[in-house]
């Protein structure tokens, strides 16, 4: 497990980036799901799921970083911009940062279902082990998804 | 094949990835045991001091994660009549680089080329089980902290020999350490001698010195 994590952990970061925005948290997230999945090693039975259950357990990490910002009535500044903000626009170009904003006013798990399909690539059955759906449900959400993104940027899907 | 907007979306995912550069994450750190231990590692150090305990600890950066504390614990205490030389042998997910590729020691085949030594007159096995016990003794009267740290499964198995006076033990002790499946080889009697402070073991184990205390 520990091993997994370190030669997947620049992309399990990435893709908490992409999910909470800011890279501190997003790194506090993979160290979070690490520890927790450390934990938990023995009961992992089968090795070739090993992959797909940590990106779960970042997945989670993401869900209640999220969900914790959102309780919160007036969230403390965040101490470094977020990657969909007006200040990454200069490191990302204006183009892709309305794709970061736009992909960010989706339904968590459509954001979830279209960083893991095209960022990372996964098969629709990657992406709904990853998500803990099913294949025809990953399918579908990545559909929904590209065309609410398309519908808010404008384009055709 | 792809639409524009998977291309737009791919592209601006990849280019947000990007503002993660691999040089600069922090590297995770081990959790749970292994984080236990580390901070366990002054009180090693200490309790070692004071009770003549060598640790034999070592850092090993594992791909390109936190490096993971390991230790094979032996007591150096080491009193006339007792075997000489220890012969520790690999156990799963051993640190030792001679124990890289997970070796699996052959008990049978390391015990027969011990017992083919000139230097060694006798050999005795002892299990993880009869070592921790060993450890524990050790540590009684003490304030337990180590004894917490440290479980069965971090003892080694190993053979202890008795050797022969006026051989070349560290012929013997080179000999063993080059068997497949062996970790390390101590002589607890110099071993015992320089345990009076930690720092000289770390000193004079680690260090250039004439008598061999540890091999590899």
């Amino acid at each position: 497990m520990a091993t997994l994590f370190a030669e997947h952990h620049l992309g399990l970061v990435r893709l908490a980036l992409i999910m909470v925005g800011d890279r501190a948290t997003a790194e506090d997230v993979v160290q979070e799901a690490f520890a927790r999945t450390h934990a938990g090693r023995a009961r992992l039975r089968d090795p070739s799921s090993a992959l797909a259950y940590v990106r779960s357990a970042v997945l989670n990490g993401c869900r209640s970083v999220l969900r914790r910002r959102a309780t919160v009535f007036r969230r403390a500044v965040p101490y470094e911009p977020p990657v969909w903000s007006a200040e990454s626009a200069a490191l990302l170009g204006e183009e892709r940062r309305e794709v970061l904003v736009a992909l960010r006013g989706l339904p968590q798990r459509q954001r979830e279902a279209l960083t893991l399909r095209y960022y990372f690539d996964l098969t629709d059955q990657e992406v709904a082990d990853a998500m803990g759906v099913s294949g025809s449900t990953a399918r579908s959400t990545i559909a929904r998804g590209l065309s609410a993104l398309a519908r808010a940027l404008g384009e055709d899907a | 094949m792809n639409s524009p907007m998977e291309d737009r979306l791919r592209d601006a995912l990849v280019s947000a990835g990007a503002t993660v550069e691999p040089e600069t994450l922090t590297p995770l750190r081990t959790p749970d045991r292994h984080r236990r231990f580390r901070v366990d590692l002054r009180l090693v150090a200490v309790a070692a001091a004071v009770a003549g305990v060598a640790m034999f600890l070592m850092l090993r950066p594992t791909h390109h994660d936190a490096p993971v504390l390991a230790a094979g614990m032996v007591p150096v205490n080491w009193s006339e009549g007792e075997p000489e030389i220890s012969v520790f042998l690999c156990k799963p997910d051993s640190p030792f680089p001679a124990c890289a590729d997970d070796v699996r020691p052959d008990r049978g085949a390391i015990e027969q080329a011990l017992r083919a030594r000139p230097e060694v007159k006798s050999v005795v096995y002892e299990d993880q089980q009869v070592n921790y016990e060993r450890f524990r003794q050790s540590q009684v009267g003490r304030d337990g902290k180590l004894l917490q740290a440290v479980t069965v499964d971090d003892m080694p198995d190993a053979f202890r020999l008795r050797m022969r006076q006026g051989t070349d033990w560290s012929a013997a002790m080179a000999a063993a350490s080059e068997l497949d499946g062996v970790s390390r080889v101590i002589n607890q009697v110099c071993a015992a001698k320089r345990a009076e402070l930690f720092e000289i073991i770390k000193e004079k184990i680690f260090g250039p010195d004439d008598e061999v205390c540890m091999t590899p």
